[in-house]
């Protein structure tokens, strides 16, 4: 029974990207974002995808799915399918307001990462889900130089307050 | 900081693990009589052995329910096994 | 005669000459000194005093052995205690004093305790002290204890940042043999990272002064370390590897200045290559600890790192060629030297201030004596590893014996000392080759100490533990090295022994009749050198050290002027105005509640019910779609884990809203049950509860205001414990009828990116009916008013279902589910059990006060508030057979007062639930 306002900051605005020279931190809005389980070919099937990203392929395109688990993707910015069991034995559920996502981009991008978790591209990994200074996130490679990385939105503020000092 | 192997997701940092049980302890048929004794023992009885050990581990951020081998003493990490079976 | 400046040499930079002050005197250095080399080539002595004697020390090395020149460092109004006059690099306008020392070192008040010295041996603390009463010392022990001097000011931005990062190769430690492997390494494709902990590459190529294949030590370093950039590698100086963790993980702490903290590299190398050198070994004489008392390597370091000579009058007492090799570089210097050898029985420094040294029947004059019994190899970090050590009888060291996986060892760190030889075995060992025999051994024979002798001799100048006693502790049979340490704290100083240990360890060998393998080591651990406990902070600190789960809807509470506060992990609004008003109000018109954190977690899939009906206390089974039923999950042991209400949405899909606070927790116990022990094809499991906004309409004017946002539900039909989809503009949303309060509550759930819009036309239309925002507090109390319970606060680790009223499942429920068989046990079957009561009374009782018979608990309250609804004080609390006890007057016990109540059931307000269809 004790107000504690005055120990947490109003939250930032997310929308504004942080630009220095060698990194840039920017949130990005997404279209899309659908959770799938099931066996991984019948969700894959059903996200409209050949594959799912795991670590450190990229994954580049507008549409394109990420693999969490063995028996579950993320697909993004993919078809709108219906919340619940799928008659074609997957169960779905809409995430687009549920993550945040975050683009790192920059020459400084790869050890940022580091300072929050052991990030080797040379060392593979099927599943893009992983802790990233304490919080479960996808963490996955975009383009060159550039990473993604979707964290529970009720962490997000945390995420990139911790992320701005050392930029 | 040592490194474990999830079955899926391969070497990740120990942080992202959490251990869950003692591998090998089946529940008890609880539609059928179970004597104090068994559910005690299924509760509370570990066997802590000194050197090799399979234990059931998840990996928190896939959430793999697994088994991992370790040394207790060594803190080698001798392997893991995914519990589904269907898994080559 | 002491220390002086040569006229050249040295990497110091003498064009740029900086001011500093040591004791309140100010001095003069160069760029590139450090506080104890300037403070030598001002002819200083005196640089500190000892630990428990208050002896005046001198610098006895030149690195992070030295174990004396300790001082508090103010630069620009920053203050860092116990800093090493030898590691720290010259700043102009530096302020040093040295610790443990008033007023100065030169003079300390404190010194006249030396004259008491016999009655101050090891341990002398267990043994005095005590009477009357040991607390009566405690002050005065305080005051003369520790060290530095702590400034309680905060460095502004004192951060260190830490990085994770890799290679295929990492050497630590930048001289002769490290330089040669790195580059063959490098060269050869591997990805190399070589770690120095001086500004400077070169190690002990400096100090030997001769050249190294062909060219001078500095053409020599300045080629290895281009090659060594030209093939990729990477060269960080300033930096020390401090340990060596499990699978090959090794952290280091990269400097950045004064008064800045280092950075921590935590590098994952595939193998380590340890080339980190050898110390100097003291040896151990009479008066071997006076001022002008130092290291061979040493005073070479100081010659040729900062151009300082350690005397003029040089004496050299050693039983090593090192000796003879010094000999030219100190002449050359202006020193006149003379070589003693140590083999020759024992020595004995002579002068306070030092003036001479006896040794061998003979009285030798000088101002210096520089010692060198051998070399101890620098193995701290392959003992981290669990390497292991073999004895070496030629060099009397231990060296790296038997590998840990992934790590290896070159140079004098592995005990080869020649230089020729240590550049081959390098190289081979850099690329896991075997290393060529050594050609040329430089052998070092055992110095044993004078036991017989009653004369002080210092095995740790740190902690002022001498030879007298390593006796005692052997008399008082402490002989195990682990008992020796601890019971003389040899050892165990901030230099944690590097200078000791050979000392003490040698010393107790020769007491026992035993050899030094037999007699053995201590645990080497980390850290090698003292880190700052910054330097393991990472980015948790200020409000990210325990950061919280931010509602979507924030803004909206702190434009309303909310009291926010952590609830289960989220920063949620406790109250908005006053919290009684909040009740008053939702209990008369209606109120607003953004109930966000409920979890909302889905459960689907074929085998979804089957599922649910296991990991439940209730019957799951048979909730029809569109309905929704409240239960239990426990834990194999039986206890109430979570409650929680789940609705079926169809044969194949539920959603579970558990606890606010436990999401995370009953998201795993269902993964593990899931997946060990069920089919996982069969069932899924999604926390969706991020996407989600909750709020809550509550009160008799709830209705009212459905009707008004006309979410396409159907009203008149909406029976209490079920949903229905509906829509808010082209949102689709969900609405369901349960309440927590006891009055119509409907709880709509919507995308949480339509959070905002919502909440705006809710609050007017709330408002509208005289209503308005409500906060977790007000939840609370009205909740308490029904009875209803939040787990872990009117439950505890024993609380059962049917200790609060639950008792159907146990004893109807045919499917097995997580706890059954404990609910059947002897303590499950108790008469006496805690179950959940209420409270009435005149005062207000404190939450978790003690209901008691006599001196004996037999409850506690967990809950209590002041009823605004009702106007009295109410309270649950779980009773021992509370349920039979419904009536009965009982004492509360808090704090020696004794309050009575009354024992009523856990519902104070409309226990039939009209209020639920108002």
């Amino acid at each position: 029974m004790r107000n504690d306002s005055h120990k947490w900051d109003a939250p930032t605005d997310h929308r504004l990207p942080l630009i220095r020279d060698d990194l840039t931190i920017r949130p990005i809005a997404l279209h899309r974002q659908t959770l799938l389980s099931g066996p991984i070919n019948t969700c894959l099937q059903l996200a409209n995808q050949p594959k799912a990203t795991g670590w450190p392929d990229p994954a580049q395109s507008t549409a394109y799915a990420l693999r969490l688990r063995r028996d579950r993707i993320l697909s993004v910015n993919g078809p709108t399918l219906p919340d619940g069991w799928h008659p074609q034995g997957a169960a779905i559920s809409d995430m687009t307001h549920g993550y945040a996502c975050i683009e790192i981009s920059g020459p400084r991008a790869l050890p940022l990462l580091n300072q929050g978790t052991e990030l080797d591209p040379a060392t593979p990994s099927n599943s893009c889900m992983r802790l990233f200074h304490g919080w479960p996130c996808l963490i996955y490679q975009w383009q060159t130089d550039s990473f993604r990385l979707h964290i529970n939105a009720p962490h997000s503020e945390a995420l990139w307050k911790t992320l701005v000092p050392f930029s | 900081m040592q490194q474990f192997p999830c079955p899926f997701c391969g070497l990740r940092d120990e942080r992202e693990f959490h251990f869950a049980a003692e591998a090998g302890k089946i529940r008890p048929d609880t539609t059928q009589p179970v004597s104090d004794a068994d559910w005690a023992a299924y509760l509370h009885n570990r066997k802590n052995p000194k050197g090799e050990t399979r234990e059931v581990w998840i990996h928190t951020p896939c959430a793999e329910v697994f088994i991992l081998k370790r040394d207790t003493l060594s803190m080698a990490v001798l392997g893991c096994e995914p519990l589904r079976k269907d898994i080559p | 005669m002491t220390g002086f400046r040569t006229p050249q040499g040295g990497l110091i930079d003498r064009s740029k000459p900086l001011e500093f002050t040591f004791d309140g005197r100010s001095y003069s250095g160069f760029q590139g000194d450090t506080l104890a080399s300037a403070l030598l080539a001002n002819g200083v002595r005196i640089m500190g005093r000892s630990f428990k004697y208050h002896r005046p020390r001198g610098v006895w090395g030149a690195w992070f052995d030295d174990p004396n020149a300790i001082f508090d460092v103010t630069l620009n109004g920053r203050t860092l205690p116990n800093c090493a006059a030898t590691t720290t690099a010259l700043i102009d306008g530096m302020q040093a004093r040295a610790v443990n020392a008033f007023p100065t070192a030169k003079h300390d008040l404190k010194g006249v305790l030396d004259r008491f010295h016999a009655l101050m041996p090891a341990g002398f603390y267990y043994k005095t002290f005590i009477w009357p009463n040991w607390h009566l010392f405690e002050g005065m022990i305080r005051k003369m204890a520790g060290l530095g001097r702590l400034d309680g000011e905060l460095i502004a931005g004192y951060q260190s940042a830490q990085h994770h990062d890799r290679c295929d190769l990492l050497v630590v430690g930048g001289g002769g043999a490290g330089l040669a492997a790195a580059r063959h390494a490098a060269e050869a494709g591997q990805n190399v990272l070589l770690i120095e902990d001086h500004p400077a590459l070169g190690g002990g190529l400096f100090r030997r002064a001769l050249p190294v294949e062909g060219q001078s030590p500095a053409d020599w370093i300045a080629a290895q370390q281009a090659a060594i950039l030209a093939a990729g590698g990477r060269i960080l100086t300033g930096t020390t590897a401090f340990g060596v963790f499990d699978h090959n993980m090794v952290g280091l702490a990269q400097d950045h200045g004064f008064a800045k903290a280092p950075s921590l590299w935590r590098i994952r190398a595939r193998r380590i290559l340890m080339t980190t050198g050898a110390l100097e070994r003291p040896v151990t004489f009479a008066n071997n600890d006076r001022p002008g008392v130092m290291g061979l390597d040493g005073a070479l370091e100081y010659l040729a790192r900062y151009g300082v000579a350690a005397g003029r009058d040089i004496a050299v007492l050693s039983n090593n060629t090192f000796a003879t090799a010094a000999q030219p570089l100190l002449e050359q210097a202006g020193c006149k030297v003379t070589l003693l050898d140590a083999t020759r029985g024992p020595a004995k420094a002579i002068g306070k201030t030092l003036r001479a040294v006896d040794h061998n029947g003979q009285r030798i004059a000088c101002d210096t004596l520089l010692v060198s019994g051998g070399r101890t190899p620098v193995v701290h970090l392959w003992r981290h590893a669990g390497g292991k050590l073999d004895w070496n009888n030629t060099i009397s060291a231990f060296v790296p014996g038997h590998a840990p996986d992934g790590m290896a060892a070159a140079g004098a760190a592995n005990g080869t000392y020649d230089l020729d030889d240590a550049l081959s075995e390098a190289r081979a060992v850099a690329l896991n080759h075997a290393a060529p025999p050594a050609r040329k051994p430089v052998p070092m024979p055992l110095l044993q100490p004078d036991t017989n002798s009653n004369t002080r001799q210092w095995i740790d100048l740190q902690h002022d533990v001498t030879l007298k006693d390593i006796k005692l502790a052997a008399q008082e049979n402490y002989v195990s090295v682990e008992h020796l340490k601890r019971y003389t704290t040899l050892g165990m100083a901030p230099d944690q022994g590097k200078t000791a240990n050979m000392a003490g360890l040698a010393a107790m060998a020769q007491l026992q009749g035993q050899s030094i393998p037999e007699t053995g080591t201590t645990t080497f651990r980390p850290p090698f050198v003292p880190v700052p406990l910054e330097l393991y902070h990472g980015a948790r600190r200020g409000q990210l050290f325990n950061p919280l789960k931010r509602l979507p809807l924030e803004n909206r509470h702190r434009a309303a002027g909310a009291a926010l506060g952590e609830y289960g992990g989220w920063l949620r609004p406790a109250w908005y105005s006053d919290i009684d008003a909040e009740v008053r109000m939702a209990r008369n018109h209606v109120g607003l509640l953004d109930a966000t954190p409920l979890g909302k977690i889905e459960v689907m899939g074929p085998d979804a019910a089957k599922f649910l009906d296991f990991v439940y206390y209730n019957t799951i089974a048979t909730l029809k779609p569109g309905h929704i039923r409240y239960g239990f999950m426990l834990t194999e042991g039986g206890i109430v884990f979570d409650d929680g209400v789940v609705a079926r949405m169809d044969p194949n899909r539920f959603v579970i809203s558990c606890s606010s606070s436990h999401v995370a927790g009953v998201t795993a116990l269902l993964e593990s049950w899931r997946q060990d022990g069920n089919d996982p094809d069969r069932v899924f499991i999604h926390d969706t509860t991020a996407n989600w906004a909750t709020l809550t309409i509550t009160g008799p004017q709830a209705k009212p205001v459905m009707q008004a946002l006309d979410l396409g539900v159907d009203l008149a039909g909406f029976a209490h414990m079920t949903w229905q989809t509906g829509h808010f503009h082209d949102t689709p949303l969900r609405v369901a009828r349960v309440s927590f309060t006891g009055d119509t509550s409907f709880e709509i759930t919507l995308p949480s990116a339509q959070a905002e819009p919502f909440w705006d036309t809710a609050l007017q239309l709330v408002q509208a009916e005289n209503g308005g925002p409500i906060g977790i507090e007000a939840v609370s109390h009205m909740r308490a008013e029904k009875g209803f319970i939040i787990i872990g606060k009117d439950t505890d680790g024993e609380t059962m279902p049917h200790d609060l009223g639950f008792s159907i499942p146990r004893r109807k429920k045919r499917a097995a589910f997580v706890g059954d068989r404990s609910l059947h046990s002897e303590t499950a079957n108790r008469p006496d059990r805690r179950q959940l009561v209420g409270l009435r009374s005149d005062t207000l009782l404190p939450t978790g006060a003690h209901l008691v018979t006599g001196k004996r608990s037999i409850g506690t309250v967990t809950s209590s508030y002041h009823s605004p609804t009702l106007n009295h004080p109410i309270a649950l609390a779980l009773l021992e057979n509370g349920a039979n006890r419904h009536g009965e007057a009982i004492t509360v016990w808090h704090m020696d007062r004794e309050i009575p109540a009354t024992v009523t059931a856990p519902c104070f307000l409309d226990p039939k639930g009209d209020r639920l269809d108002a």
